[in-house]
């Protein structure tokens, strides 16, 4: 009987679907407006200005890799990107390890605390960076940490936190009371509850913030230019420097640096977003 | 007594005692305190600090980082009052809004669901949508430029399909320079939130969608009906976002395609401030803009808040 | 996700971004000492006593590998050093528009470099008064460098009170280029007067190629817009419109209608109003186009071919105008040698590198592989090097107007592009770009 059932849901859901196949359609199509202009990026990195300007989205006639080593020789591209990778790594992480807690403790704590709590954390989303750049650089040459890369870590999670705290918050308040309540049974404490349980389930919500937060930091320009000094630019900073160098403008050169940029960025994305949602899977499947 | 180290009452007695009750709230108090008070330093020493500080500045007149400051009072709100840019400005970043959300949000969430579903190639559409959002902001802003120059790719296009009637130079066109900009961010924005509606409702259990499958349901009415309830925060939340995200953010692509113009044309409020602060160095002006801003964001999402729980009933 | 897996995970993330980061981040040598003691650091910084310590000059500026300037500004360290081993010079190259915000936040916490390379244009005009630069006019009678430096040069980084802000380094000269074979092929001869160009303009059209490229939407097509409504007035006229905004003056509005009337007579190429500099540059190297306005960052970028074909000179003037012949900028605000309160507290290894960089044959490098104008009067090059764009700009038929930069209040420098944008574009009527102005100006007063 139960065979009949699912292979019914089966045929049903692998016969012809319009609703899919509109999906397929309206999918293709946008990845579609977005891979034509990142073409054109790729094949300007090889590309002069003329080339660039009059033909853009012809393939390059030869590939000439002398933008990129102009863009690495210019900037030093390389280091900019691995400096970016490794402030976003360390950003991110920390930001989890600040907010992953507060947001626990917000969301499945009943204290009048957190409303209160809540309440500060939002009038952060609405602060304009521009008004703490002195009081942040006169704190970060008092503590050394002028022109360190550290210093972005250090600083950036303040950003990022409000956000993350509060999306967290509200994944985590949708969890069942029980799995609390079970663990406390068994002689768990909080910290245990918190890393054992509460981590595995909050994963998509994790992912959620890993990704907005990622945006934030990679792109982060202002406070990069002020507390970095050149040789510990951030990948915004070096590709602007590219696109200001002179008073004209090299296309293929700005395309070469984007291309440099982005490589070690897919290849994050593709790698960890592998892992992550694998492991998501495994955590439903186990309940 | 023993009921003083209980986590949970296991005898009525405990329900009445008040000792219990005054060492659960303390002790609730003291983990939330310790599990909360690192981000709380954080923020306070980066964030709140400058909150302050951006108020004070608004009722100066500060000319340069170098320069000295005078008070001034509420001078500046006067200025914003009688300044025709903050209305033009308001009105500019209004449409923005106005097309900037509903055009991208609802987009997002079905192209997200429709990720949910994991048919074949999910995952390479999934990576091709998030790609706008891995690059760099000058790399868009070439990428666009290359766009909507006047023998750039989407006059050419035009011309090769017989469309070259509607060939205009978009970014200085008084009425499709705000418009070219806020495509812009259509673009980026459905690329990005759809991942994102892709994370949170992949927690949904398939069983839901075929139990509906069984009462013969077809997916829009899944995407509707099921999954859509369960996202209202979350929708919340994007929507949320992505009103921040226009209403300061977008601004750099202001910045870097058309500075304002042509004339005031996409001259909007997250652009003014930058131009006030960095470009005209006004920078007490700037901050009470600022906090012109501040309030306007906090209504709106308080708004969308009340929304957002009314409609989960 | 078991416990083991996860735990991997955030072990793997700990380590790697550490790697990263431990690799991106060389602490900075310099900084901490400075923090603690402000100005009272002692000034003294001739080591006499045996045991030579380094004196290290922190220089910030913006001529990068890609920059034409940036090779024989390296070289000019590189021999300085060589010279002077006791001197150490650590450079570093910001973006030009990113350097005076960087300075301002640093010197609030006295870790500003020691010398800028800046124009003087924007914020730095109030660096003396506000202390970031120190004023140089006794040092330009100490250091020898009295009557040496151009006149014109010394004027444009002059205070109204007579306070020199910085040493003048880089001069530019922003003529029009006029592409003669485009011309002969359509059968006229150079505009010198506006009507002649307007008939140009209609022939170049027939004979199929385009007549005046400018980069109508971005900062640079705002010098052009300027440029035509000074060839309708007096320097002193300008400095009344365009610096005091007073736009009743009758020449300005002149100015600003025959600008209208040029860009409606079919002047300016078709949708000049979208072009920004890079397409410009394109289309006039592709050689069909007339006449573009570039300055002497060009001259390097222009291709060979089109080199002998390339007549440089001043635009053409309306009837009736003050101007004896056609009008063009040159200036030296480009670029100029701030020193800083930290800067000062080395006076001795400053004055050693300041006095080294002003040889004649220093700047003559830059003369020769870049194509810069020199703000000394005597700088003997090989003319063999120099770019014959370079060689006919020195000497051009064609008059100089005062550059903008030099009077345009820096609240109204900004904006005033969004409406140069609004005059290229067709449709705009004078009354609506005189309005604009009036009200830009009002509202900076």
């Amino acid at each position: 009987m139960s065979t009949w059932f699912f292979s019914a849901i089966q045929k049903k859901k692998n016969s012809f679907n319009i609703f899919v196949l509109c999906g397929y359609f309206f999918s293709i199509f946008y990845a579609l407006l977005i891979i034509i202009p990142f073409y054109f990026v790729v094949v300007s990195a090889f590309k002069n200005n003329t080339q660039v300007i009059l033909t853009p989205l012809s393939l390059p006639t030869a590939l000439d890799f002398k933008k990129f080593i102009q863009a690495q020789n210019s900037v030093n591209l390389l280091r900019a990107t691995m400096v970016s990778t490794g402030v976003t790594l360390g950003t991110e992480l920390l930001t989890l390890l600040l907010a992953f807690p507060a947001a626990y403790a917000v969301a499945r704590i009943q204290t009048r605390l957190s409303t209160v709590l809540e309440a500060i954390f939002s009038l952060g989303f609405l602060i304009p960076g521009l008004a703490i750049l002195m009081p942040v650089y006169l704190m970060t040459a008092r503590a050394g940490l002028l022109y360190n890369p550290i210093a972005l870590i250090i600083l950036y999670p303040a950003f990022n936190l409000p956000l993350s705290m509060i999306l967290l918050a509200g994944f985590m308040r949708k969890l069942p009371r029980e799995l609390e309540e079970s663990a406390v049974m068994d002689g768990a404490n909080v910290l245990q509850i918190m890393f054992y349980i509460f981590a595995p389930i909050s994963t998509p919500g994790i992912i959620t913030v890993l990704v907005l937060n990622f945006i934030n930091i990679w792109n982060e320009y202002l406070f990069a230019l002020i507390l970095m000094d050149s040789d510990n630019r951030t990948v915004q900073l070096a590709t602007a420097l590219l696109r200001a160098s002179q008073r004209t403008v090299d296309y293929g050169l700005i395309a070469a640096g984007v291309v440099v940029s982005l490589v070690p960025v897919l290849v994050v994305f593709i790698f960890f977003q592998e892992k992550i949602m694998s492991g998501m899977l495994a955590g439903a499947i186990k309940e | 007594m023993a009921a003083i180290n209980k986590a949970f009452p296991d005898n009525k007695g405990d329900l009445f005692n008040i000792e219990y009750h005054r060492r659960i709230v303390r002790r609730r108090r003291i983990t939330f305190l310790l599990l909360a008070s690192p981000a709380l330093l954080w923020f306070l020493t980066f964030m709140f600090w400058p909150l302050l500080n951006m108020f004070y500045i608004s009722t100066t007149r500060w000319d340069g980082l170098s320069l000295p400051q005078k008070f001034i009072f509420l001078d500046n709100f006067i200025r914003i009052l009688n300044d025709k840019n903050i209305a033009i400005a308001f009105r500019n970043t209004g449409i923005h809004l106005l097309v900037g959300i509903p055009g991208v949000v609802p987009i997002a969430f079905m192209l997200g669901f429709f990720l949910s579903l994991r048919k074949p190639g999910y995952q390479i559409l999934r990576t091709i949508f998030f790609l706008p959002s891995m690059i760099s902001v000058a790399a868009l802003a070439m990428i666009f430029l290359g766009l909507y120059r006047p023998d750039g790719m989407l006059n050419t296009f035009l011309k090769v399909v017989g469309l070259s009637s509607l060939n205009r130079v978009w970014l200085m066109n008084q009425s499709t320079a705000l418009g070219a900009l806020i495509a812009i961010d259509i673009w980026s924005g459905i690329g990005f939130y759809s991942v994102l509606f892709f994370a949170a409702l992949a927690n949904i259990p398939q069983e839901l969608y075929e139990a509906a499958w069984l009462d013969g349901a077809g997916y829009w009415t899944i995407m509707w009906k099921i999954a859509f309830p369960m996202m209202l925060d979350f929708f919340g939340v994007v929507v949320i976002l992505q009103f921040l995200y226009l209403l300061s953010g977008a601004a750099q692509n202001v910045i870097l395609l058309t500075g304002g113009g042509p004339g005031t044309a996409t001259l909007t409020l997250g652009f003014y401030l930058y131009n006030q602060a960095f470009l005209t160095h006004r920078l007490g002006y700037s901050q009470a803009i600022a906090v012109l801003l501040f309030f306007v964001g906090i209504i709106v999402i308080l708004l969308i808040r009340r929304i957002s729980s009314r409609l989960s009933y | 996700m078991n416990k083991k897996k996860f735990s991997v995970t955030i072990a793997l993330f700990v380590i790697v971004s550490l790697i990263l980061t431990a690799c991106g981040g060389t602490p900075a040598a310099a900084p901490t000492a400075k923090v603690s003691e402000p100005t009272a650091t002692a000034p003294a910084p001739t080591e006499t006593s045996a045991p030579v310590e380094k004196v290290t000059l922190t220089i910030w500026h913006n001529w990068g590998p890609d920059d034409a300037k940036g090779a024989p500004l390296q070289s000019v360290f590189k021999d300085f050093m060589a010279a002077n081993p006791d001197i150490v010079i650590k450079d570093s190259v910001y973006v030009d528009s990113d350097i005076p915000l960087k300075v301002e936040t640093a010197s609030a916490a006295n870790q500003e470099p020691d010398l800028v390379f800046v124009q003087r244009v924007g914020s730095p005009i109030d660096w003396t008064a506000g202390g970031i630069a120190i004023p140089v006019n006794d040092l330009i009678k100490e250091w020898g460098f009295d009557g040496l430096f151009k006149e014109s040069a010394l004027k444009e980084y002059t205070l109204p009170d007579g306070q020199i802000q910085a040493f003048p380094l880089e001069g530019y000269t922003w003529p029009i280029w006029y592409n003669t074979s485009v011309f002969e092929k359509a059968g006229v001869p150079i505009p010198t007067t506006t009507d002649e160009l307007i008939t140009a303009a209609k022939a170049i059209r027939t004979a199929g190629d385009q007549p005046v490229i400018a980069s109508g939407s971005d900062g640079m097509g705002q010098y052009l817009f300027t440029l035509i409504m000074q060839s309708a007035m007096s320097d002193e006229e300008a400095i009344q419109s365009i610096g005091q905004g007073d736009w009743t003056v009758p020449n300005a509005i002149k100015g600003v209608q025959l600008f209208v009337q040029l860009r409606d007579a079919g002047v300016f190429v078709d949708g000049v109003e979208g072009i920004d500099f890079a397409t410009g540059n394109t289309q006039f190297f592709a050689a069909n186009v007339a006449m573009s306005h570039f300055g002497a960052w060009s001259f390097g970028e222009a291709p060979q071919e089109l080199l002998p074909k390339v007549q440089l000179g001043g635009f053409p003037l309306p009837a009736g105008s003050p101007h004896q012949a056609p009008v063009y900028y040159s200036a030296f605000g480009a670029k100029g040698v701030w020193i800083t309160p930290n800067g000062a507290a080395k006076m001795d290894a400053v004055k050693i590198f300041i006095q080294f960089l002003y040889q004649p044959a220093m700047i003559a490098r830059f003369v020769e592989q870049a194509g810069m104008t020199p703000p000394l009067k005597d700088v003997p090059v090989d003319a063999s090097k120099l770019n014959p764009l370079f060689v006919q700009s020195l000497n051009l038929p064609a008059e100089v107007a005062m550059t903008p930069d030099l009077y345009m209040p820096a609240k109204v420098q900004p904006d005033f592009g969004r409406i140069s944008q609004e005059a290229f574009t067709p449709g705009t009527t004078a009354e609506k770009i005189l309005a604009d102005l009036t009200d830009l100006y009002q509202a900076n007063k």
